[in-house]
């Protein structure tokens, strides 16, 4: 439950309203296929990665838009990232994994992912995100500040 | 842009966090159709109504941003359409967009939902607005399906870790 603001401490911030964005920097696209797990970056060798590290117990909320196509000649395939957490939450989860499809022929296609981590106090977080699955071929993602992007936003009431 | 702790908060300004804006299209439903011979302008309903929100913060702030919009193609090829989010004037960060969604679609998979999701840090005391924009395509004709139940922008302050 969200608690009365006489009785939130005041040496600390207000549990709920940090935020992070973080933007593909060069416009561009990355190839992927086989096994996932690699992390996506931003175009420039960055991992697409926010971070946080929480004084309040707290829930992180995480957006992501990734935009993906298939490679030439490829037919429908599965393609996946995922929004990483590291060390794993207060839970024990560690990712959230969102599906797409491409094929050939239909060009970009834009796709939402949402997560949500709840975190311990004082414990250094980061959320990344990750090449997942293919489900053949190869497919790219795009990496222009305009079309990647990753945020996190804190929601601490109903936590303490 | 660590937060500011409880005690250290202006008591003359509304908290930080939680101011909230809200557009829909109008509840007149109808199809408006964009192809890749019109500029980048504001996606509108069919009475004219615009996916439009405003805020000026009285203190520093990110204004988070969350708009979806439907589409559908009557031709019977894989096109692309292509809308955004645009912000102006440009944010402390000298972003402004377009934070955009690329759609492709085809007459034989009917109407599909796009959204996009970002954010943008603003200053105190200046007059933001934030919009939906056609940005393009890759020819052929696009169709914003306008309607209040489906097409909306909003945006909420988050004034954390910003003052």
């Amino acid at each position: 439950m969200p608690t009365a603001l006489g009785v939130l401490p005041s040496n600390k911030p207000l549990p709920s309203g940090v935020c992070q964005i973080m933007r593909g920097a060069i416009d561009g696209a990355i190839t992927v296929s086989g096994a996932g797990g690699a992390g996506m970056t931003d175009g420039q060798g960055r991992l697409m990665q926010i971070a946080y590290t929480p004084s309040y117990a707290c829930w992180w909320q995480i957006k992501a838009n990734v935009m993906w196509i298939a490679a030439s000649g490829s037919p429908w395939r599965r393609v996946d990232y995922s929004i990483n957490i590291s060390p794993g939450d207060a839970n024990g989860v560690t990712y959230f994994q969102i599906a797409a499809e491409a094929a050939d022929g239909m060009g970009w296609r834009h796709q939402a992912g949402n997560a949500m981590f709840k975190l311990n106090p004082g414990v250094a977080y980061n959320v990344w995100l990750a090449y997942a699955y293919s489900g053949g071929n190869s497919q790219q993602y795009h990496t222009s500040p305009y079309n990647f992007r990753l945020l996190g936003r804190v929601l601490g009431e109903g936590v303490l | 842009m660590s937060p500011i702790n409880l005690d250290q908060l202006r008591n003359d300004q509304i908290p930080p966090t939680g101011l909230v804006q809200l557009t829909r299209y109008g509840t007149t439903a109808g199809s408006v159709s964009w192809n890749n011979t019109m500029v980048a302008q504001p996606l509108r309903d069919t009475l004219g109504n615009q996916l439009r929100i405003n805020v000026t913060p009285v203190r520093a702030a990110w204004w988070v941003i969350r708009s979806e919009t439907l589409w559908s193609q009557p031709d019977a090829i894989w096109s692309m359409g292509i809308w955004s989010v645009r912000i102006s004037p440009v944010d402390l960060d000298g972003q402004s967009g377009p934070d955009q969604a690329y759609l492709p679609l085809h007459s034989a998979i009917g109407y599909q939902c796009s959204v996009i999701d970002t954010a943008f840090r603003l200053a105190a005391g200046v007059a933001y607005t934030a919009a939906a924009y056609w940005e393009g395509s890759w020819g052929y004709t696009q169709q914003n399906y306008a309607h209040a139940v489906w097409d909306y922008i909003s945006g909420e302050l988050v004034g954390e870790g910003v003052v």
